[in-house]
């Protein structure tokens, strides 16, 4: 009896603290989303009344409607270029023994060490020697090197849960190398990299303090535009278009679990 | 022409090959670990070879490579006529079956089984009459559309089979392939293998640590341990006349009797055996490498051990019984030995047994196998 009501109390106190943690984690976004429908133009909490017309001025402001073509090639090819690198470098580390992979490995599996806008800075350095600052080439290259870990990573975990066996069995029935990679390891690894991708495209279209240093006005993404118009402005555009993100994201995301399982696309299943 | 030489090169196509496979000195080691010392194997064409012995023996190492997945440090691998020491696997036209079965996820069981004949651009009309002729032959004919993992374990064990055999490969290897299946499916499988493998007449080689797998299904068995092979016979054979105590103690149940040789007289060796100074007369020709004086391990199996009431030449104690079905065994407590196993026929003296009574047992002897002391214990 007591042992039952110990149990009660437990999954009673995890639930609240589930809860707790969820609004503590959402509150933010849930007044940014309210704060879009106000019909003032002061960026105010609780709205007064409700109207779409901040959203109406989100989608026609020339800067964000530049911003999300911008950021639509950037993402574009960041995504694309790291898809291409990631899978690469992490067949790399999982089949072969080279020079400096144990450091390789760590520095390209481990994001998060070096911040954004250390590498944002080294970008436009850099950019700035070859006289190409604000260009294309010189924001996605700074994208690249953000998300590289994570298509990486995922490519790299899907290997590790890659069955051996299925290669001997197709090299057997007459696969060359080529055809084991391009039949077999290839459709495995599918899903793996589609998830690396879609983390790498989400990632690199919200990307904000390395893109600040990169980009120019021509190149600015949509966060840098949303950041240019925050300094000059304070009405609820700014809450509408954060409300346009956090929706597409959010369905972009619900679609990919749905089909893939977000376990996959997030890349957080172990090795076996 | 020297058939039997070991270098690699290839014989005239013309010449057909003597063995389906011939294993010339193979060794391999990791690092420290010898996983192979020093094999030779030949086998013959449409041969059912079982490689059998304990875990860590070198079993898979030597089917790696048959297949091509390892390369020996030493010696090399003749299939039919062609040297395949340096080959890669996917020119060998070998059969491959795993004991997870390897069924690709991401294909239909036709597709599964029509992986081998694309890798070969047979024209699509023959790959289609030829996926469904393998299927039909492990009749799953209508399973052709399915995903593997909605297959049950033998099912899968079907298609594997089939994926390997659609190829027409010169050899079949299959390592612990039946090992995943529950008991009933698996001797079910087993007669199914035996009787596709005879039907297609193809040279096979067969992975197992299941002694009785081996000896219902193989034409000859090849005992390995610590990376030789310790005896390659026939079932009957090995079963009646083990070449070591290691063999003898792998293959069936087996009871072991300490003693030595007190001289040996024209054809028979005569032991002295046990706490109780048994004498018994055993033939030479059951006895390895003895001579008068030395210490001895005499291996008698359950089935040559007679269970008397009175008398006998061993007494012991009745410890334990267990009821098999077709008969009983008896476990007796005898000095010098342990637990000695016996096979009763006759349930019904069994039960006129109570524990802990004391009974006597007649040996036969000319069954009885006698190896020195010292015989190398693997
Ligand atoms: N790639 C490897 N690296 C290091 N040691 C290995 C490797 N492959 C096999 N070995 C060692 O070689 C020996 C033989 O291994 P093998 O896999 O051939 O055994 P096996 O007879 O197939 O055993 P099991 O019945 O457990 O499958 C073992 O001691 C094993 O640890
Ligand atoms: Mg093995």
């Amino acid at each position: 009896m007591k042992a039952k009501h110990k149990k009660l109390l437990a999954r009673t106190g995890a639930t609240v603290l589930i809860t707790l943690i969820l609004l503590f984690v959402s509150v933010p976004s849930v007044v940014v989303i309210m704060s879009a429908f106000n019909s003032t133009a002061i960026l105010s909490f609780p709205p007064q009344d409700l109207s779409l017309r901040w959203f109406e001025r989100a989608v026609t402001y020339r800067d964000f409607q530049r911003g999300f073509i911008n950021g639509l090639i950037v993402t574009a090819w960041t995504s694309g270029i790291a898809l291409v690198i990631g899978t690469a470098l992490a067949y790399a580390i999982d089949r072969f023994q080279f020079r400096g992979k144990d450091l390789l490995e760590t520095i390209l599996l481990s994001p998060l060490v070096i911040p954004h806008f250390t590498i944002g800075l080294g970008v436009l350095m850099l950019a700035s020697q070859v006289s190409m600052r604000g260009s294309f080439a010189t924001v996605i290259l700074a994208q690249v090197i953000l998300v590289l870990p994570f298509v990486l990573r995922s490519v790299y975990v899907s290997l590790r849960n890659l069955d051996r066996r299925y290669e001997l069995a197709a090299a057997s029935l007459g696969a060359s190398p080529l055809q084991v990679l391009l039949r077999v390891d290839l459709p495995l690894l599918l899903p793996g990299m589609f998830g690396g991708w879609l983390f790498a495209a989400i990632l690199s279209f919200n990307e904000f303090s390395a893109a600040l240093f990169v980009t120019s006005h021509a190149t600015q993404t949509l966060p840098v535009a949303m950041y240019t118009y925050v300094r000059e402005y304070t009405d609820p555009t700014m809450a509408a278009i954060s409300t346009i993100f956090i929706v597409t994201t959010s369905i972009t995301l619900v679609l990919a679990n749905r089909f893939l399982g977000l376990r996959k696309v997030l890349a957080i299943e172990e090795s076996k | 022409m020297m058939l039997d030489s070991t270098t690699c090169t290839a014989t005239a196509p013309s010449v057909s090959a003597k063995h389906a496979v011939r294993l010339d000195g193979i060794g391999k080691s990791f690092g420290d670990v010898t996983a192979l010392r020093d094999v030779w194997l030949k086998i013959n064409h449409g041969e059912f070879l079982t490689l059998l012995g304990p875990s860590g023996c070198g079993k898979t190492t030597l089917l790696n490579m048959l297949a091509g997945f390892l390369t020996p440090d030493t010696g090399e691998v003749f299939i039919g006529n062609d040297c395949v020491t340096e080959m890669p696997p996917h020119q060998r036209d070998i059969g491959l079956v795993f004991q997870n079965y390897a069924l690709f996820p991401h294909m239909s069981v036709a597709e599964n089984v029509a992986f081998g004949l694309k890798m070969r651009k047979i024209p699509r009309e023959e790959i289609r009459r030829r996926v469904a002729e393998a299927l039909e032959n492990v009749r799953l004919g209508a399973f052709g559309d399915r995903k593997p993992r909605a297959l049950s374990g033998g099912q899968q064990q079907r298609v594997a089979l089939a994926r390997a055999l659609v190829i027409r490969p010169r050899l079949l290897l299959l390592d612990e392939s039946l090992s995943a299946l529950d008991k009933n499916l698996r001797s079910d499988m087993q007669v199914e293998l035996k009787e596709i493998q005879r039907r297609v007449g193809i040279t096979t080689i067969f992975v197992t640590h299941d002694q009785g797998e081996a000896l219902s299904l193989s034409d000859r068995i090849a005992v390995m341990a610590h990376g030789e092979i310790q005896q390659l016979s026939t079932p009957a054979e090995m079963y009646r006349s083990p070449a070591n105590s290691f063999v003898a103690s792998f293959i069936g149940d087996i009871n072991q009797i300490g003693g030595m040789v007190e001289r040996i007289e024209g054809e028979e060796a005569l032991l002295v055996l046990g706490a109780n100074n048994l004498r018994l007369a055993v033939p030479l020709s059951r006895c390895q490498g003895v001579k008068a004086g030395d210490g001895i391990r005499l291996f008698v199996r359950p089935e040559h051990l007679r269970l008397t009431q009175e008398g006998g030449q061993l007494r012991g104690i009745l410890r334990a019984r267990s009821y098999q079905g077709t008969h009983v065994e008896a476990f007796l407590d005898v000095d010098g030995a342990d637990l000695v196993r016996v096979r009763l026929n006759r349930p019904g003296l069994a039960e006129a047994l109570s524990q802990g009574a004391e009974l006597g047992l007649d040996i036969d002897a000319a069954e009885c196998l006698v190896f020195p002391q010292e015989d190398k214990q693997p």
